[in-house]
């Protein structure tokens, strides 16, 4: 680390440790002020601080407050470098880290590469003028690489984001596609809150190898809505992934639209719990997960091995899942005036979906060195014969939890298939065609 | 101190040369041994890959390689009659069972620094087999081919085709050329040996190798020191 970049470190984390750990900001409190303007009638919605149905306040965001004041202290010897409230503290699991999610998915798996040679497209709503600055600053802490190059592209319209929520959900985004592949380019667009993404989705497919999008619709009582006109919008090129939504079951907030649209790869929630070593100890399904069966969509011939009667006669979702759960949270960075500088604990099928995208560049790059081609918008005609063929060498399958459907053996309606071991899937040998 | 410094790096250089060697004898690779029968030897499919676990608890997979094509475990004097030991377990790839002819892959969780297999074509005759060795990100650092030939009601007689490196590699890929045509690779893999340790042969050969060009060295330069 060079001497600016130390100097740098030290006075964030003595700001964090004189202010952060003294200030809890009420969760209830930042739910409603950060989504008030983002849940305009028949926007896009990001998909962070939705209180679980039926509780009073429970959102899946919250302050790195006092809880973790009194663990502060030294790293803990398995994780060299990371801070201190990182994956493991005295002995108990804290806010997981890139070091922790690198290794329960097992991104190193040979080929991979970090993702080298591709691009992850994350889209958001709402301008974020800071983003790459703080994507550097937590690539400083976290000891990860900055990514080769970073592109912002900016159709916001000129609505800032901060404060909205929206914010905090870029910095996610970001954060942690990164931390999965952090030798993969970035690509942010900033979509127009006004619009309804579709010359930004069709955008973000055109520039890229994995298209993240942690955001559903929803009409003006904030329940989700399916738009079969928005299809025309989506299967240009890349996978592109969308979050399930943190409402639970859909019978309680409608579907998850365009998660259960056939031409996405629809991502639900788990909550992951890791061994001292890093590794996954349990993982069970996010009762906050979005799930259930699309009101509109047929079901997609893809879906015929696995999960064929869970939904029939239509589309079920999600498809595949991965860490969200609130209180096994990831620690994102995010410093403007309304959040403050801080490390925040987030949760939701928003940080499952750009996890995933980050696993998915990296198993593009083991497939192009093996000589592959890259995957594509027809992922899930790859995904669900793979597990219908060798289920448990594929996926971690995913047997407990309950989000209103009750998790179980092979496919259900919290995390789909499970969640997809990346080693497997793009092996050289055994992998997916 | 000079002539040392030389003669270092040209130890260096020829210990890179015993980098990789191929060898058909089963007792150069002897320190554990993978037994396919763990898989029933019923003569059923498995799909691809299944996990396999050695004599000794190390521990890997195997498969056909492509994916999403099952092999079938079968047994010499059974459901095979070849040449492999009496009663062997063995990876049959199933080219003329309705599979696409592919070879077969053994990984390892660990790095491994020799494995071998016995080995038979399906069809009557000559064949040429070879095993290929994998880093551990899985890109090839050496192929070794040899012949044999296959015949039917023979025991005791196939081909061991192994390799080992004086660094650890973490897949092999056996497969066959022979008279199968289209139907070809179509063969098995009987028992699979493995070295978790450095193979002793192979630092004895560096050592001798190292000796032997110290004293041409000496020699060479004696006139000088």
């Amino acid at each position: 680390m060079n001497v600016r970049k130390f100097w740098l470190l030290s006075l964030v984390v003595l700001l964090v440790c004189q202010f952060g750990f003294a200030q809890v900001i009420a969760n209830k409190t930042i739910a409603k002020q950060s989504f008030a303007k983002a849940q305009a009638t028949g926007k896009p919605t990001p998909l962070l601080a939705k209180p679980l149905p039926g509780t009073k306040a429970r959102p899946v965001i919250w302050v790195t407050g006092q809880k973790w004041q009194k663990s502060v202290g030294p790293a803990p010897k398995n994780v060299p470098g990371e801070p201190s409230f990182c994956d493991y503290n005295n002995g108990h699991q804290a806010a997981i880290c890139p070091k922790g999610l690198q290794t329960a998915y097992g991104t190193n798996f040979p080929g991979a590469n970090g993702g080298a040679g591709m691009t992850i497209v994350v889209l958001d709503y709402f301008s974020y003028p800071g983003a790459y600055a703080q994507l550097q600053f937590f690539d400083v802490v976290m000891h990860l690489p900055d990514p080769p190059s970073f592109k912002s592209i900016d159709l916001s319209g000129g609505n800032d984001g901060t404060g909205t929520g929206w914010d905090l959900e870029t910095m996610l985004d970001l954060e942690y596609s990164h931390a999965m592949a952090p030798n993969a380019s970035i690509v942010y667009i900033q979509a127009d809150p006004n619009g309804d993404g579709s010359y930004e989705e069709q955008l973000a497919q055109s520039l890229g190898d994995v298209v993240s999008n942690s955001w559903t619709f929803t009409d003006q009582n904030g329940v989700g809505v399916e738009l079969p006109y928005w299809e025309a919008n989506l299967g240009f090129g890349p996978p592109t992934l969308f979050a399930a939504g943190d409402g639970s079951a859909f019978p309680y907030e409608g579907p998850a639209y365009p998660c259960t649209s056939p031409q996405a790869t629809c991502v639900g929630g788990t909550s992951l719990y890791l061994k001292p070593n890093l590794t996954r100890n349990i993982e069970e399904g996010w009762s906050g997960s979005g799930g259930g069966c699309s009101q509109v969509f047929a079901i997609p011939a893809w879906q015929g091995s696995v999960g064929s009667g869970v939904c029939a006669p239509y589309r079920a979702a999600p498809d595949i899942a991965a860490i969200a759960d609130g209180n096994t949270p990831v620690a994102v960075w995010i410093c403007n005036a309304y959040w403050g500088c801080y490390f925040y604990g987030v949760g939701g099928t928003s940080v499952a979906t750009p996890v995933l995208s980050g696993l998915v560049a990296d198993m593009d790059t083991a497939r192009v060195i093996f000589g592959k081609g890259k995957l594509n918008h027809l992922m899930n005609y790859e995904l669900y014969p793979a597990a219908a063929y060798n289920y448990n060498y594929y996926y971690y399958d995913v047997i407990y939890g309950f989000n209103g459907y009750n998790a179980g053996p092979q496919y259900d309606l919290i995390t789909g298939i499970g969640v997809p071991s990346g080693k497997a899937l793009a092996s050289r040998f055994f992998g997916i065609p | 101190m000079k002539k040392f410094a030389v003669l270092a790096v040209c130890l260096i250089v020829a210990g890179s040369a015993w980098a990789q060697v191929g060898t058909t004898n089963p007792n150069a690779i002897n320190q554990d041994y993978v037994d396919w029968c763990q898989y029933g030897c019923s003569g059923g499919a498995n799909a691809s890959p299944q996990a396999w676990t050695s004599n000794m608890g190390f521990t890997g997979t195997v498969g056909l390689n492509g994916g999403f094509q099952d092999f079938y475990n079968l047994q010499q004097g059974g459901s095979w009659d070849g040449n492999f030991p009496s009663g062997m377990g063995l990876i049959y790839n199933g080219s003329i069972l309705g599979n696409t002819p592919s070879s077969i892959v053994a990984s390892f969780d660990t790095g491994v620094y020799a494995a071998g297999a016995y080995i038979q074509d399906d069809w009557v005759g000559p064949f040429t087999a070879s095993i290929t060795l994998y880093d551990q990100s899985y890109n090839p650092i050496a192929t070794f081919s040899f012949n044999g030939n296959s015949t039917r009601s023979d025991p005791g007689h196939a081909l061991f085709i192994g390799g080992y490196d004086t660094v650890p590699f973490w897949a092999v890929e056996f497969s066959v050329a022979g008279a199968g045509g289209v139907f070809e690779p179509d063969f098995s893999i009987g028992q699979m040996n493995i070295n978790e340790a450095p193979e002793p042969g192979t630092l004895v050969l560096f050592g001798s190798s190292a000796l032997g060009l110290a004293g041409y060295l000496r020699r060479r330069f004696q006139g000088v020191l």
